[in-house]
């Protein structure tokens, strides 16, 4: 099935899509996030969206999720932090991020301009460092969502300590929940025994939504040097080859609790999202795919769509959680 | 190169042009990439996305060798080093890319300087030839010095060179094979020694380019080097290709390849 009619442009041999425009209901709700399809991109893939919009107009996507900021400055680890996998890669940048004051004057102040619902990621050490960019950012009308990023595999306090133990993400999520009235959206890691056990405790403690998954732990080693090919040693594993983790954890989760999930691991095209829609994602993001295709994100949403068209599916919503089994 | 002033960034359709052996495993292939050949600045790269590489799914970055506005066609110099490149050696003209480009800063020379010593190892020397061009343009003594394992790989790219310069460039083998009996390094060590430049170029391994920032610095010559990196989705989004800067924490990508050798913490 043709995705996306990538038309060459005689003139500039620059690679335009071309998409249809036959009517499909594309609008879904994340718990009062309202996106006009279903599809954003993964945090940390695509920074704010600034380098990307040079391919991509980012007002077409359902919303942009920013790279996950901390209340101060992070460095994050030393290199080499990116290799790749056999269909996919794997990093340890450990969130370097230029802090919440200096994104929300650089690059979060752009994308404010750019007509597009904003998902602000959110990372910490602490609850309190939480708490401190959720309280510092939830005057700004502009951010219509916080996803809480208590899953990065590539720090050692904070981050995924939080993500793995069903009280500790319980405390963090109600903490922040006290603070905002905006979309609360809580970013799983499947680096634990039962994703459901914490995805019932972010939704007692207060989460509107959940996002899922983050990167599985992984390694890779140079034969040849004898050395492990990232800085950390471990990383957090990305791209088609997470996927098969990432649609079980979704389907698995989509039975536990009764809150909207955004699906995220290796969608590269509009099946891939259709498959996590089908087991139980309102939405999904887009991550390392746009490493490959700059236009991955506009090329997952015509897909969604011809999907559609081809299937005689008139509301996008109707394959929420649509798998027949 | 100020990221307002830099080329657009394009993502275009390349087809293969030529893919030819220069010696060892050393090839250099040409792509018909238009946009990218009228706006590209030396030293820039491009990421390309090779065709028939799907597990392996990664976009490979290759610096811009030379570029002929008039065909729309660049050319780019690479050894085998692993999947990608022995793959990539063996696809015939007329294979579609998506080459995205172009990439990154590009030297920045500094204003007014009559002379200059540009080091090159391995494929890195590719970096140094548009910017060789553009010096001679600009009526800079340009003197080359350039290292490799073995003549047999490097000798197609020297003559290149000696044809831009207009006389035998200074090639130096690791293996004694042709010219300077050492590396680069080593030559362009003993030249500072009787001669001044006003600027100094280098690319090639971060060994190499350490030690060729460390000569400046006793010849007290302004000096850049060229620095690679593994990188996730070469647009400045990832941060998975940093280095560490006086500046900071900084995006090869974007932010480099080109450095100022005094900023870089080795
Ligand atoms: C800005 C830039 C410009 C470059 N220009 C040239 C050039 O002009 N000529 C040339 O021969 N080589 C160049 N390289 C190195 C070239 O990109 C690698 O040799 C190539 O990516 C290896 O791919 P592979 O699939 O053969 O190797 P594999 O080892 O199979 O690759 C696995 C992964 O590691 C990455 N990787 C492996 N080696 C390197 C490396 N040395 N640098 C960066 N990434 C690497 C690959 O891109 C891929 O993601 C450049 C690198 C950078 C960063
Ligand atoms: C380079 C890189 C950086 C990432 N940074 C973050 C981050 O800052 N915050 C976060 O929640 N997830 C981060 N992730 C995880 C992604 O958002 C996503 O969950 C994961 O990559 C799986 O999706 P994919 O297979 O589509 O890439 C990062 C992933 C990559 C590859
Ligand atoms: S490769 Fe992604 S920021 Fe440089």
């Amino acid at each position: 099935m043709v995705q996306t009619k990538n038309q060459v442009n005689q003139d500039t041999q620059t690679i335009e899509p071309q998409y249809s425009s036959t009517q499909v209901q594309m609008a879904v709700d994340v718990a009062g996030l309202h996106m006009k399809n279903p599809v954003t991109d993964a945090a940390g893939t695509f920074a704010a969206g600034r380098e990307y919009s040079q391919f991509v107009s980012l007002e077409k996507l359902g919303a942009v999720t920013t790279k996950s900021v901390a209340s101060e400055p992070w460095e994050g680890n030393v290199p080499p932090r990116i290799a790749e996998i056999d269909s996919g890669c794997i990093n340890c940048i450990g969130v370097q991020n230029p802090g919440m004051k200096a994104l929300r004057a650089g690059d979060l102040a752009w994308l404010e301009t750019q007509n597009v619902p904003i998902i602000l990621s959110v990372a910490g050490h602490s609850v309190d460092e939480y708490k401190g960019v959720v309280e510092y950012m939830n005057d700004d009308d502009k951010i219509n969502a916080f996803e809480i990023n208590i899953s990065c595999p590539n720090i050692s306090t904070g981050g995924m300590s939080l993500g793995t133990d069903p009280n500790e993400a319980g405390k963090c999520i109600r903490a922040v929940r006290d603070l905002t009235n905006k979309t609360l959206i809580v970013k799983l890691t499947p680096n634990v025994t039962d994703i459901t056990v914490i995805a019932k405790a972010c939704v007692d403690a207060g989460a509107d939504a959940l996002s899922l998954i983050n990167s599985p732990k992984g390694m890779v080693i140079d034969a040849y040097t004898r050395k492990p090919k990232l800085s950390r040693v471990e990383g957090g594993m990305s791209g088609p080859a997470v996927k098969p983790i990432a649609l079980r954890d979704v389907w698995e989760t989509h039975k536990a609790v009764d809150v909207p999930l955004i699906g995220i691991g290796g969608i590269r095209s509009g099946i891939d999202a259709v498959e996590f829609m089908l087991a139980g994602a309102t939405a999904v993001a887009v991550g390392s795919a746009n490493f490959v295709n700059p236009h991955a994100t506009l090329d997952v949403i015509e897909g969604i769509k011809q999907y559609c068209i081809d299937q005689g599916v008139s509301d996008v919503n109707d394959l929420i959680g649509g798998l027949i089994c | 190169m100020t990221e307002e002033k830099r080329p657009k960034l394009v993502n275009e359709v390349a087809l293969l042009v030529d893919n030819r052996n220069v010696g060892g495993s050393w090839h250099v292939a040409t792509l018909h990439a238009p946009r990218i050949a009228r706006t590209c600045l030396p030293g820039q790269f491009v990421h390309l996305r090779i065709p028939g590489m799907t597990e392996h799914m990664l976009r490979r970055p290759f610096t811009i060798f030379d570029a002929d506005t008039t065909r729309g066609d660049i050319d780019f110099l690479y050894g085998i080093q692993g999947f990608g490149t022995d793959h990539l050696s063996k696809l015939e003209p007329g294979a579609a890319f998506e080459c995205e480009g172009p990439t990154g800063n590009g030297w920045s020379v500094p204003e007014d300087i009559k002379s200059a010593l540009l080091v090159g190892d391995g494929t890195g020397t590719a970096a140094l030839y548009l910017l060789a061009k553009q010096l001679i343009k600009n009526d800079v003594k340009v003197h080359l010095v350039m290292g490799g394992r073995t003549k047999h790989t490097i000798m197609d790219t020297a003559r290149k060179f000696d044809d831009l310069l207009d006389g035998p460039v200074d090639v130096c083998t690791t293996n004694g094979t042709f010219g300077f009996s050492g590396d680069c390094t080593e030559r362009a060590g003993d030249l500072l020694k009787d001669h001044s430049f006003d600027y100094i170029a280098c690319s090639g391994p971060r060994a190499i380019t350490s030690k060729v920032a460390d000569l400046a610095k006793q010849a007290n010559t302004p000096c850049q080097v060229w620095l690679g990196s593994h990188m996730g989705c070469g647009v400045g989004a990832c941060l998975g290709c940093v280095t560490d800067t006086t500046r900071g924490r900084v995006r090869v990508c974007v932010d480099g390849p080109i450095f100022d050798a005094e900023e870089v913490i080795w």
